[in-house]
């Protein structure tokens, strides 16, 4: 039980591409939120400390906390040097999401076939490369995917991949979403015939000259050789022709056999097999695997497009994908992400995820936008954190006491996360604050942390509609009005540019 | 607001005569407005089609619906009977149906002379959200005595009207699925929708200015085809009955025509993008993989807009 995320493909990374790669990874997991957590034990008080997923160059990494979602799952790794990345499982929220962005650039980065897998569902990873181009600054398209009949048959052939059967769904997922409608043409209806069967084409419903005409005649040419004599014998002569060149097949003689090889000179040979597989009622894949490497390449095909529809096809396929920013491609909205909200919430606002929750990564670029409401938030905060300021300063004329202001940093630390919950400090924060008690702006930002701690109770107190499972309970719940203001300010303790910038130290 | 409560009446409903008149108006108007129908099957080009016609008394004075508009579920026959003011709904389900059909519940209570209430769970419940439901919906206040021990809330006679649009009770963001009430602006109509209609009254132009010869499409089968695709493609909501009828009636009128044209043109808008398939795989299979899930919505609102005839008029000038 459980959902687990994975790669088909083996993460041939280029050597020269290898450096590049890890780089970005490091950088999906820092941004994507991965962090693990310090556990340390001080005055006899247990506390764990945000460590954001950061390694160094060449460095392995592992991590199993999503910050964005307050949950942890199974540990997930990466390692830089041997480019390999790893995970377990993965829930359905922030973390798998971010999991699945890092397989992605795995299968945009291996040289041979794979495919981003959710438990046995091919993942669409258009939305994910969306998110890459925009976090990376790259410009992917959705290109691996393209050819689509190498990407399916690598995919069910593998037999690592376990697949039993290939449906027309499977086909609707491999295909990214905004692709579908430039992913026609003969490789694709191949594919849907194969999933589909041809019980469809019918005479009535068909184009004369069209892609199904040619089917139905080609399908019609092998019933009429397969439904006489012995069918077993039939079917050898038939893959026997498969395997024989163009100018062989032109010379084919026996009659039955003759408007099949006229077939082969214009569809290719899976076709035949499929069309063969579905009279003698076998699994084409099976008998796809006993003959692929060894049939005939050398059919010249009808142009069955008009020449607008063939070059949006090509063109659309090597557009960059459009960028998506983090707060959108981690926007959670799914059936259980308000499931069972109490009534005394039902009114209140849903949370989303905006760049309000991502201040720990503003660095004044416009990765994180400060937005005109957190902005006028900041300078509350700054306010009042001038006056405690004051107040902390009057402190200060008594001898500073280390002893009393870690306990008493250490309570509050507590306190908040009895209280609201799965609030904890960042690692730097933490030692930060820990190092610098003598001065007066790191005590009035503990007593500012007091403070709101204090306002925020009332609607804090949501929490106590926390269920057995943090991940299936409502985020009107879980991010709660009070629970997100203290979180957040204890991410612009963390950052010290932004500190610096609206708190002056 | 959510039907899973189950309500129930405690109590006899008794509707005084005086008051009955008034009372089945605004039983018929909950029923109208809320979207609740009644099924029929038609013949079209030689196929069967079920369509909707509006909730009606028959010669005994008995409405019979079955459907409604919004939920798009046929449900076992309900009836209201006029002489008696007595609703029975074998089947009320969870949703839109089941909202219509808790009104007129609410309002038989606020019109019976003997004392009943609204019972959830054996206990008496408040009728706070349906009262401003139907207060919205017939425009009009209705007197309603809540009986709920140690409650805050009595005598709700003097409270000022309270709005509580249909579309937020449905849990829609706007009130594009309700265009056959539209008088151009007393509706909540999303950007999209009105987007949608703009490019509808250009093609609409265009086509004017092209005047075609349109020899090879005939009004019947070309309905037959809409409702098919709408029913077994699309999945719409039933079409109004006076929809086929009147387009059906004037057959050989061009304008008309091209309007089915227009919306059968919009219908397949999409299909061209596999030439290697046949049209009916495309359609069964892609079509609405390609298509947005919203266009279901913009089809059976341009249905609406057809038997919406002052709209008509004033969007396509017929």
């Amino acid at each position: 039980m459980g959902t687990f995320a994975w790669y088909t493909g083996s993460m041939n990374i280029p050597e020269d591409k290898k450096e590049i790669f890890a780089k970005q990874m490091n950088k999906i997991l820092y941004y994507g939120g991965m962090m693990n957590f310090e556990k340390i034990s001080i005055y006899g008080h247990k506390i764990g400390l945000l460590e954001p997923v950061r390694p160094l160059p060449g460095e392995k990494t592992t991590f199993h906390f999503n910050y964005f979602e307050d949950d942890s799952w199974e540990t997930a790794g990466f390692d830089s040097s041997a480019t390999h990345f790893w995970s377990g499982k993965v829930g359905g929220q922030e973390f798998c999401d971010i999991i699945l962005a890092a397989y992605t650039l795995c299968e945009l980065y291996d040289d041979s076939m794979g495919l981003v897998m959710l438990n046995d569902k091919i993942t669409d990873f258009g939305p994910y490369i969306a998110w890459l181009n925009n976090l990376l600054g790259t410009d992917f398209t959705m290109e691996k995917r393209r050819n689509l009949w190498n990407t399916v048959e690598s995919y069910v052939l593998n037999e690592d991949n376990d697949v039993e059967d290939f449906s027309f769904s499977d086909l609707l997922d491999l295909i990214p979403h905004k692709m579908l409608k430039y992913a026609g043409g003969i490789e694709f209806a191949d594919l849907f015939f194969i999933t589909c069967g041809t019980g469809t084409l019918t005479k009535d419903c068909i184009l004369s000259g069209s892609y199904p005409a040619d089917i139905l005649d080609c399908k019609n040419a092998i019933s009429d050789y397969l439904a006489k004599g012995n069918v077993d014998e039939k079917k050898v002569k038939l893959y026997d022709l498969l395997r024989m060149d163009r100018k062989k097949r032109e010379r084919i003689s026996d009659p039955g056999l003759k408007r099949i090889a006229e077939w082969s000179l214009i569809l290719p040979a899976r076709v035949i097999t499929y069309l063969s597989s579905e009279y003698c009622e076998d699994n084409f894949w099976e008998q796809w695997k006993d003959v692929y490497n060894n049939v005939y390449h050398d059919e010249i095909y009808k142009v069955y497009a008009s020449e607008e529809l063939e070059k949006e096809r090509t063109t659309s396929w090597f557009e960059s994908v459009p960028k998506l920013s983090t707060s959108e491609f981690l926007r959670q909205d799914k059936w259980f992400t308000f499931y069972s909200t109490p009534e005394e919430l039902e009114m209140k606002p849903k949370y989303y995820i905006s760049d309000d929750d991502r201040l720990y990564w503003w660095d004044g670029s416009d990765e994180v936008i400060i937005s005109e409401e957190m902005e006028k938030w900041l300078k509350e905060l700054s306010e009042r954190h001038s006056h405690l300021m004051q107040a902390a300063d009057k402190d200060s004329k008594n001898s500073y006491d280390s002893d009393a202001f870690i306990k008493d940093f250490l309570n509050t630390l507590i306190e908040i996360d009895n209280t609201y919950k799965r609030i904890s400090p960042f690692q730097n924060m933490f030692y930060d604050f820990l190092q610098n008690g003598q001065r007066k702006e790191y005590r009035a930002a503990i007593m500012l942390l007091r403070e709101l701690a204090d306002e925020n109770k009332d609607e804090g107190n949501a929490i106590r509609y926390l269920k057995h499972s943090w991940g299936l309970t409502s985020r009107k719940v879980t991010f709660n009005p009070g629970r997100l203001r203290i979180k957040r300010y204890m991410s612009i303790m963390a950052n010290l540019s932004l500190r610096m910038k609206y708190f002056g130290f | 607001m959510s039907a899973n409560n189950m309500y129930e009446i405690s109590g006899n409903i008794v509707i005084p005569n005086d008051k009955r008149d008034e009372f089945n108006r605004k039983v018929l108007k909950l029923l109208e407005r809320g979207g609740i129908r009644k099924t029929e099957t038609i013949y079209v080009d030689e196929r069967e089609f079920t369509v909707v016609v509006p909730a009606k008394p028959n010669e005994h004075g008995i409405i019979s619906f079955d459907y409604s508009i919004f939920e798009k579920e046929i449900m076992p026959t309900s009836t209201f009977n006029l002489n008696t003011g007595e609703l029975i709904v074998p089947q009320k389900g969870y949703t839109e149906f089941a909202i219509i059909m808790y009104s007129i519940m609410v309002l038989q209570i606020a019109y019976s002379s003997e004392q009943c209430s609204l019972i959830h769970n054996n206990k008496p419940a408040s009728a706070k959200g349906y009262i401003a439901l139907i207060n919205t919906i017939l425009d009009e206040k209705i007197e309603y005595h809540e009986h709920i021990p140690d409650s805050e809330m009595d005598s709700r006679e003097n409270e000022p009207l309270c709005r509580f649009p249909l579309y937020w009770a449905f849990r829609r963001d706007n009130e594009d699925e309700f265009l056959e009430w539209w008088d151009g602006s007393n509706l909540h109509i999303s950007s999209d929708m009105k987007h949608q209609i703009h490019i509808w009254k250009t093609a609409w132009e265009d086509f004017s200015k092209c005047s075609k010869i349109r020899d090879d499409i005939r009004m019947e089968p070309l309905m037959g085809s809409v409702l098919t695709e709408m029913q077994e493609i699309w999945e719409c909501r039933f079409v109004d009955k006076r929809f086929v009828d009147e387009f059906l009636e004037h057959r050989d009128n061009i304008k008309y025509l091209e309007l089915l044209i227009l919306l059968w043109e919009y219908m397949q808008l999409g299909t061209h993008y596999f030439p290697e398939l046949t049209e009916d795989q495309v359609k069964r299979s892609l079509l609405l993989e390609i298509r947005d899930s919203y266009d279901e919505i913009k089809i059976s609102g341009y249905v609406s807009l057809m038997t919406n005839h002052d709209q008509r008029k004033q969007i396509f000038g017929l």
